[in-house]
């Protein structure tokens, strides 16, 4: 009736086709947290969650289907092979924790195998095979692959899982449900944070209480990660796309403006998602870990990456670099161990040199920072700090430069750009072409360069405001969305990873 | 006190679904809605856009068609060696164009006086001048029919080199129209394309400049040709509104000393024949009535851009 008032009617609204679509899945609208489709559903799964939220084994099969769906939406078919890859780690962590001496490490080693092999298969073979081509003369044909969404994650998951068992750190799941809940869990599934078992599966059995603190806690994540990805990184993308799409048509400043443009593009984008995530986890009643800390903020680049994809770093540095020896082999060791490490996060990222190389730069700088503070003890002034940032930003912001190009050729030439071909006159002519941009990167820069104590007293404000007013402060926020974004929406950056 | 807490709970989580679902609802009905609402003026967009876009293909060209056979035939015994074309400097290779005042040449805009212009209205333009390197000298005659006619020529965007492609997919038009408020516009475009042969992707490239300057009286110039184009004409013509589009290629202008842009003397005649086009035939009717004085002081601001420098998209 209401809707009849303003000239509505319900078929215009609603047709079936459209409700039998959203059920399925699509190659080329895969779901993510930024899709309104997807809020809305959220929405109505939280209705029906509110029903089963004490009832502990309902509640967890209705999460577990909810992630089903989630992951059958956003990877279609794959959902069997992520199903099969759960079953066997479930298995293979029940021997291991049964087995003893050599068969247990067998297992291990098989079950390790086991599980990367899916990503292996996927996202490496095709590398594996153009450079053998390429250095060894072979003739082996590519394969048309499809890369799972999520699938470097799970697999890093399985892996810490199948590990932390064998180190005796965790007990093996109780039963299928749990473990099945831990992986699908689907605020983590596609992007991260990349969860740990041993922090993850205490809480299923009690999730916290939902009360008004986490509600809005939960709800200006979510807001804040909606407006940092929909508003700021999708907008950036646009300019960042265009330059990388043709770098020979850009000129030296407009090459650096990318730069920086893509520095903010890739943190709020990853941020962005992490913030949904863990607003969306919360509200389910369930802490994941933060995932960014102020990374620009860091002074020095060991700093940054203990603020950067703080997950990932954190997995590499427990399962690569201190089983490698870590700092216990002496300095020489530790300096090889770090550039390993940090070689198979690069790696990690993508199958192509770009990745290994941008690896490579930061494990180095890693090293050189090590062997730096070893011998030249530093005092920590003010000044000092403020151009450690300066240089660990610019040092990060180069590295992007690889990580961004579509080609080792086209990094070189944007840096050649840069470095020959930047001049005053750029900027004047960005200036006037491009405003906005300028303004978002002034925006940007203010949002990251602030220190996280700001943000937190900030956040405690938001706490005053009333529940019932999120309904509205939702609005505005959707509402600004639209009216700012560009029509299609970019993926998240890591999805691809 | 733990039953509190549990219900608690299920309260909070039902305000966390309605928070998302009630706004969704709303404006997704809002995208339904046959109306729009605005805040200051500002429309509030739509999640779902239904609009179409429109259609633009089932225009007619209409090449506005000035009589020029005399014009032509006296041209041929225009002297041009005394244009100086300087280069000035890289900001701005076209700003230092020194006119010979003692050149003969012949000018359509005499013969003006004998125009008809009661139908022209009286408004004072904001006038803006987009173009490619051709905008360079063009401006210059511009701004002195703007001072004889009491326009104020804000400013003169001058993008050597330039393609349809930065006009339509750079931001730059937009920002121009933003800044200087321009109640009429100029755009002159095509000089580096005219052998092109991707005529469907620039037609869709000057539909989409035609919809950035829509609402704003314009003028669009066609490029001096100096031999026959590729259709380039026929498609910009095509994809500007009826009676906005002027066929410059119809003039035979003495060329300047790089044999590619007119000479000064040229771009002279080429603003002479545009302003009577301008009074007389255009959709949108400009008072230009030829200056007493040439070369008058240029006091508006020229931005100066270069494509291979500066795609701007």
């Amino acid at each position: 009736m209401l809707l009849n008032i303003v000239g509505i009617s319900f078929t215009e609204l609603f047709s079936w086709n459209q409700i039998q679509e959203s059920f399925m899945y699509s190659l080329n609208k895969p779901w993510f947290f930024t899709e309104f489709s997807f809020l809305f559903v959220f929405g109505i799964f939280l209705l029906l969650y509110a029903i089963l939220i004490n009832h502990d084994y309902w509640r967890k099969i209705y999460i577990i289907s909810f992630s089903l769906f989630f992951y059958y939406k956003s990877s279609g078919p794959f959902i069997g092979l992520f199903v099969l890859m759960i079953l066997s780690d479930y298995i293979f962590a029940k021997k291991i924790h049964k087995s003893e001496g050599v068969w247990k490490k067998i297992i291990l080693l098989i079950s390790l195998i086991y599980s990367s092999s899916f990503l292996l298969y996927f996202k490496y073979s095709n590398f594996f095979i153009e450079n053998s081509n390429y250095f060894f003369g072979t003739h082996f044909q590519k394969g048309n692959l499809f890369l799972p969404i999520g699938i470097s994650f799970y697999t890093f998951q399985s892996i810490s899982y199948l590990i932390d068992v064998y180190r005796k750190e965790i007990p093996p799941a109780d039963n299928f449900s749990d473990y099945t809940f831990y992986m699908t869990f689907f605020p983590h599934l596609v992007a991260g944070p990349i969860v740990r078992a041993k922090d993850f599966l205490p809480q299923i059995k009690s999730p916290q209480i939902i009360n008004s603190s986490l509600y809005k806690e939960s709800l200006l994540r979510i807001s804040i990660g909606l407006v940092k990805k929909l508003f700021i990184a999708d907008y950036l993308a646009k300019y960042v796309d265009l330059v990388h799409l043709t770098p020979e048509g850009f000129s030296g400043g407009e090459h650096l403006i990318s730069m920086y443009a893509y520095s903010f593009q890739i943190y709020f984008d990853f941020s962005g998602y992490s913030d949904i995530a863990i607003g969306i986890a919360l509200i389910l009643g369930y802490r994941l870990k933060e995932n960014f800390d102020n990374p620009y903020g860091a002074e020095n680049i060991t700093v940054f990456w203990r603020k950067w994809h703080i997950s990932l770093s954190l997995w590499l540095r427990d399962y690569i670099y201190i089983p490698l020896g870590g700092n216990r082999k002496g300095l020489f060791n530790m300096y090889l161990f770090l550039l390993i490490t940090m070689l198979v996060g690069g790696f990690w990222h993508g199958a192509d040199w770009r990745f290994v190389f941008w690896g490579l730069a930061h494990g180095l700088a890693l090293a050189v920072h090590k062997l730096y503070t070893q011998y030249i003890p530093t005092k920590k002034y003010l000044l000092t700090r403020i151009l450690g940032i300066i240089i660990t930003f610019h040092f990060v912001g180069f590295c992007w430069i690889f990580f961004r190009a579509t080609s080792f050729d086209a990094a070189f030439l944007s840096i050649q750009k840069i470095v020959t071909n930047t001049n005053w006159f750029d900027f004047q002519g960005f200036w006037f072409s491009r405003p906005e941009i300028i303004y978002l990167l002034i925006i940007s820069a203010l949002i990251v360069f602030t220190p996280g104590q700001l943000k937190n007293k900030i956040y405690r404000k938001s706490e005053k405001v009333p529940a019932y007013a999120w309904i509205f402060i939702v609005l505005i926020s959707l509402q600004l969305i639209i009216q700012f974004r560009d029509d299609v929406v970019q993926p998240f950056i890591y999805f691809q990873f | 006190m733990a039953d509190n807490s549990k219900k608690n709970s299920r309260f909070f989580i039902l305000l966390a679904g309605l928070t998302f679902c009630v706004p969704l609802a709303v404006l997704y009905a809002y995208s339904n809605w046959s109306n729009s609402l605005s805040i200051y003026g500002i429309e509030l967009k739509k999640m779902v856009q239904n609009e179409s876009n429109p259609k633009i293909d089932n225009v007619k060209p209409i090449l506005e068609d000035i009589p020029l056979k005399k014009f032509k035939r006296e041209l041929i015994h225009v002297k041009d060696s005394t244009n100086i074309l300087k280069e000035n400097n890289r900001i701005l290779n076209q700003r230092a164009i020194e006119f010979n005042e003692n050149e003969e040449f012949f000018s359509v805009a005499d013969s003006i006086s004998n125009i008809n212009l009661d139908g022209l209205d009286s408004i004072n333009h904001r006038v803006v001048i987009i173009g490619d390197s051709e905008c360079g000298g063009l401006c210059f005659q511009l701004n002195d029919y703007c001072q004889e006619n009491g326009h104020k020529l804000m400013a003169s965007v001058v993008w050597n080199s330039a393609s349809i492609f930065n006009f339509a997919y750079s931001d730059t038009i937009t920002n121009v129209i933003k800044k200087y408020k321009p109640t009429y516009i100029f755009i002159v475009v095509g000089l580096n394309e005219l052998y092109a042969k991707d005529l469907r992707r620039r037609r869709k490239a000057a539909q989409i400049l035609a919809k950035k300057i829509s609402g704003i009286p314009y003028t669009w110039i066609g490029p001096a040709n100096f031999s026959e184009d590729n259709g380039i004409n026929q498609v910009f013509a095509q994809s500007a509104e009826q009676g906005t589009y002027y066929l410059t290629k119809q003039l035979t202008l003495p060329k300047g000393f790089d044999k590619r842009h007119p000479s000064t003397s040229g771009y002279r005649i080429w603003m002479d024949s545009l302003a009577v086009w301008a009074q007389t035939k255009a959709k949108y009717k400009i008072r230009l009535k030829p200056p007493a004085k040439r070369n008058r002081r240029f006091r508006s601001k020229i931005i100066n851009l270069n494509a291979v420098e500066y795609r701007g998209y």
